[in-house]
């Protein structure tokens, strides 16, 4: 690779490292199945107001 | 390499290869719904549709680890260098992969509207302020299009068409991919699963292949920070010759690489009891023609194979392609290279080991 190339890949890795780790313990720690004891399913489910079927 | 547009050029190697990662992708597919059948059963069991949907997109992020992990792995452990020839085949079937995943979603979650599936896609959650309900099928969308890009892209028609810098660079979009598909996870299918399974898995990719990348780019940057001064105090432009150590210290049929002081490498090779310098640079990819060894009297690249004769940088016929070369010479005992890089295809005199010694 030329010196360009590689100073791109460094670049690159130094800037979405941190952004892809950050992104991520973000959605975790704001986990809606683990903060609310519901499942996906579960939520949609209890999302549907009730009402005459 | 080739000589003008041909359709894949498949040899039994491919084929043995493409066999191998589509029956790997299937087995995954396969014990997927096996064990997720065996293990959520009665009230917690799932749907076909969902255990197909999960199956292919965790395939697809498995894969695209793996080809994320085989470029940082390469450049710090020679060992790993055979998995990079054929890594754009398994970008494709990441993509194949990727794409069943989308077109089973698709159809599940938005094929029995009146609305178009893809308009309802686009348009059925609009929450891009909540990172619980965050519309992540869109940060998959635009993974998907970057990877189809590439898919279309990946054979050496285009690399020639578009020349190796713009590809390569065209590439290098998927780290943008792969930001967007983690985000695609975190934001979706982790936030309804409250098994640790999926986040801890997800949570050691990310930090393998980020900390391989970093390392592997940290190693480079600290060779490119050893650039050789010139011993003669020219400036690179001139006639700047650049120490390369004794005859000894190259091993035969593999180079020394120099970096010279703007940044650019050189590999010096030593073959047939002659010294030879051409950049470290394929034409193919890119490839470190300096960590390829000397087969049948021609440079090859470590990479995909190129080759190339040591005197004057042009591939054997019937390949046309051409890499720039640099002279030598010993001067007491020590081998110099000049740091002005020839026109591609330039011949060159090699510098004779065995003359130095009795000069």
């Amino acid at each position: 690779m030329t010196r360009s190339h590689r100073r791109w890949h460094v670049v690159a890795w130094v800037v979405l490292a941190p952004l892809v780790l950050v992104v991520l313990v973000a959605a975790l720690v704001a986990r809606a199945s683990v903060n609310s004891g519901l499942s996906g399913g579960e939520r949609q489910r209890s999302a549907i107001p009730e009402g005459p079927r | 390499m080739s000589v003008g547009y041909t359709g894949v050029q498949w040899n039994r190697h491919k084929r043995v290869y493409d066999v191998v990662v589509a029956a790997a992708a299937a087995l995954y597919i396969a014990g997927f719904f096996a064990i997720t059948k065996l293990v959520w059963t009665g009230l917690e069991a799932l749907s076909d549709e969902i255990v197909l949907i999960r199956a292919t997109g965790s395939c697809a992020i498995i894969l695209l680890h793996v080809i994320l992990c085989i470029g940082p792995l390469a450049r710090l452990d020679r060992r790993f260098l055979p998995l990079l020839y054929n890594r754009r085949h398994l970008g494709v079937m990441t993509f194949l992969v990727a794409l069943a995943h989308a077109a089973a979603v698709t159809g599940f979650y938005h094929g029995f509207g009146v609305v178009n599936p893809l308009l309802a896609l686009l348009t059925s959650n609009t929450n891009y302020g909540s990172l619980t309900a965050f519309p992540f099928q869109i940060l998959g969308l635009m993974a998907l299009l970057i990877l189809f890009l590439m898919a279309a892209t990946s054979h050496d028609f285009w690399l020639k068409n578009l020349s190796p810098g713009v590809w390569k660079r065209l590439h290098m979009l998927v780290y943008v991919a792969y930001a967007l598909l983690i985000g695609h996870v975190a934001l979706g299918a982790l936030q309804n699963d409250r098994s640790p399974v999926g986040p801890v898995l997800t949570f050691i990719g990310a930090i393998t292949v980020t900390s391989l990348h970093l390392v592997a780019g940290s190693k480079e940057a600290r060779k490119d920070a050893r650039g050789v001064p010139a011993v003669n105090d020219a400036p690179l432009s001139e006639e700047a010759w650049l120490d390369v150590g004794e005859p000894a210290d190259i091993p035969t049929d593999r180079a020394r690489t120099v970096c010279a002081s703007d940044g650019e490498r050189i590999a010096v090779f030593k073959h047939n009891g002659a010294i030879t310098a051409v950049t470290n640079v394929c034409a193919h990819q890119g490839g470190p023609l300096g960590e390829g060894k000397v087969i049948d009297g021609c440079i090859t690249c470590p990479w995909h194979g190129w080759q190339y004769r040591p005197t004057d940088g042009c591939s054997p016929p019937p390949f046309i392609e051409k890499i720039a070369t640099h002279q030598v010479r010993i001067v007491a005992g020590r081998v110099q290279v000049n740091a002005r890089a020839l026109p591609p295809g330039t011949p060159t005199l090699p510098a004779r080991i065995d003359e130095a010694a009795h000069a």
